[in-house]
């Protein structure tokens, strides 16, 4: 596989309802462009949290700076974000941003019953019991509590 | 009484593992005791239950990469020379073990079904087998799912539908061109979900698909039913759990059935254990050991006692019991369900990935004698599944 492909993007993929896979490239003209000039800053990543009814709406945003080799993360999203997009910014000195790249928007799934921390004490409708909901919540929280929490 | 059921899908799935240019490859031999210690067997059990009249049913998730192996006279010609090799290496070992009547035994048990296995491939089914399957689709034994050209995981791809739709519409030619009816369930690879698959899904005419336990339970909200009753999506779309704890009890490395000493300890194979020299009539070692089919241990040396021979009564005996015990939990559960639904339809779904069927499953009796455990009518009752149409989009019941 090609290291580059000549090609300023960046792709999100979900691995669980709390972590994405980022993966970004750059035009190797823009990147250059942009590391050479004097007042260049640093690379970083807009995680944004969207509206799922309307996802061209930003409710909430942070930032996470990435180093100019840099190529591909995973981001814990620590809110409950339902929608989010990544966008690949570059920063300058007087604080000047520019969005070099946007992601698609991704729609997390929500984690239901996975998402509640384990409580042993917790009474499940009989039919979800018998179904070994129990089971599958202590399993989740001992295997996969950090995709959640 | 209320009506039960117990489903059995087996995820009929293999790496396309075709390679003209490198004959005696390692990983053709996937392919090969794939159809050696699953699909052959599977299809005697079938042959057997059926000329018995014992009615079932089974569903086979087929991937079409292993379609197109079966249907492929390189792999197909390929194959019977492995069998011949096999063979011929079974008598070499019948002399080297001279001095082990019991070890001759297993050889010779082994060597019987791999003759089985030529004469059934050969001169039963024409090098074919994948229309024997077709006939136990046609006469409502097996229900063939369909699935992806490849084995990939659609929330991946979510965001390039063309190549969700690529890969569904190239599984369902390979699909047509070696099954008779048009299929009605979907095999999510890895059971892998993502909102929308349900709309792509139902446009192909899909009626139900299969999920994890956790799919399905960590809904929001929970489906009322558990698992014991299929979810169904706006669309219409039928959405199968998968019962975790159940497939558990069969196939976990732990504290699964196959963990029982008694039975064949699958990962001692000889053709890691024996020298070149030996091995020389069956495969070329220098292209890489390989698993040969020939394994004269039980489990009991790997649960920490001493090496001890494979004792096929004993291991059918066991298999019996556990069968057995499988089948009485499930009738529990399904019988506390269907009460708590008051008389309600319910089902339980066990789906299980064919290798695990290879390494535990058909090889734990490589006798091939056929272990049926009878269940009482107002137990459980076949497989049932959504009603599936005929190419003339016909509805008939499964």
């Amino acid at each position: 596989m090609p290291d580059t492909y000549n090609e300023t993007r960046i792709n999100v993929l979900l691995r669980d309802p709390g972590w994405v896979f980022v993966y970004w490239d750059f035009h190797t003209n823009l990147l250059t462009a942009i590391t050479e000039n004097h007042r260049f800053e640093t690379f970083f990543l807009r995680v944004n949290s969207l509206d799922p009814e309307q996802t061209s709406t930003v409710t909430d945003f942070f930032d996470i700076e990435i180093g100019k080799t840099d190529r591909k993360w995973y981001v814990h999203l620590p809110g409950k974000e339902l929608a989010c997009r990544i966008d690949l910014c570059s920063r300058s000195t007087q604080e000047e941003e520019q969005i070099l790249a946007k992601s698609v928007e991704i729609i997390l799934p929500p984690g239901g019953a996975g998402t509640s921390e384990f409580d042993p004490r917790r009474r499940n409708p009989p039919l979800l019991e018998l179904s070994g909901i129990a089971e599958l919540r202590k399993k989740h929280f001992r295997n996969h509590r950090q995709s959640f929490n | 009484m209320a009506d039960t059921a117990l489903v059995f899908v087996l995820d009929a799935q293999i790496p396309f593992v075709r390679h003209p240019d490198a004959p005696g490859c390692v990983e053709e031999t996937w392919f090969f005791n794939a159809l050696s210690y699953t699909y052959l067997p599977l299809l005697r059990s079938c042959t057997a239950l059926e000329t018995e009249g014992v009615p079932f049913k089974l569903a086979l998730a087929f991937a079409p990469t292993l379609c197109e192996m079966m249907a492929d006279p390189l792999l197909q010609e390929r194959y019977i020379d492995n069998l011949d090799r096999s063979i011929d290496f079974g008598l070499s070992e019948l002399e080297r073990c001279s001095g082990s009547p019991e070890i001759r035994e297993l050889i010779k048990i082994h060597l019987d079904l791999l003759q089985l296995n030529r004469r059934d491939f050969v001169e039963i089914y024409d090098r074919n087998i994948l229309r024997k399957f077709d006939y136990f689709a046609t006469h409502g034994y097996i229900e063939i799912l369909a699935t992806t050209a490849t084995a990939c995981f659609l929330p991946l791809f979510k965001d390039i539908p063309e190549s969700v739709n690529a890969q569904i519409e190239t599984g369902l030619v390979t699909y047509r061109n070696h099954f008779t009816a048009i299929p009605s369930g979907f095999w999510l690879p890895a059971m892998g979900w993502a909102p929308g698959l349900d709309e792509i899904l139902k446009s192909y005419g899909f009626q139900y698909t299969i999920l994890e336990s956790h799919g399905l339970l960590f809904a929001d909200p929970p489906p009322d039913t558990g698992l014991f009753a299929p979810a169904m999506c706006r669309n219409g779309l039928a959405v199968f759990g998968r019962d975790k704890q159940a497939c558990e009890e069969v196939i976990d490395p732990v504290n699964g059935f196959p963990t029982n000493p008694v039975y064949l300890d699958c990962d001692r194979d000889i053709g890691f254990e024996l020298d070149e020299k030996n091995l020389a009539p069956l495969y070329d070692v220098n292209l890489g050991r390989r698993i040969t089919g020939f394994r004269y241990w039980s489990r009991q040396g790997t649960t920490g006692s001493d090496d001890a021979l494979y004792q096929l009564d004993r291991a059918h005996t066991q298999v019996r019991a556990d069968a057995e015990a499988f089948l009485e939990r499930r009738a529990g559960v399904l019988a506390k369900a269907s009460g708590l639904l008051e008389g309600a339809s319910v089902s339980v779904l066990c789906a299980f990935p064919r290798v695990f069927s290879a390494r535990t499953g058909w090889r734990a009796s490589p006798g091939s004698r056929t272990c049926s455990v009878s269940l009482r009518a107002d137990q459980t009752s076949p497989s049932r599944f959504p009603p599936r149409r005929s190419r003339t989009g016909a509805a008939r019941s499964a």
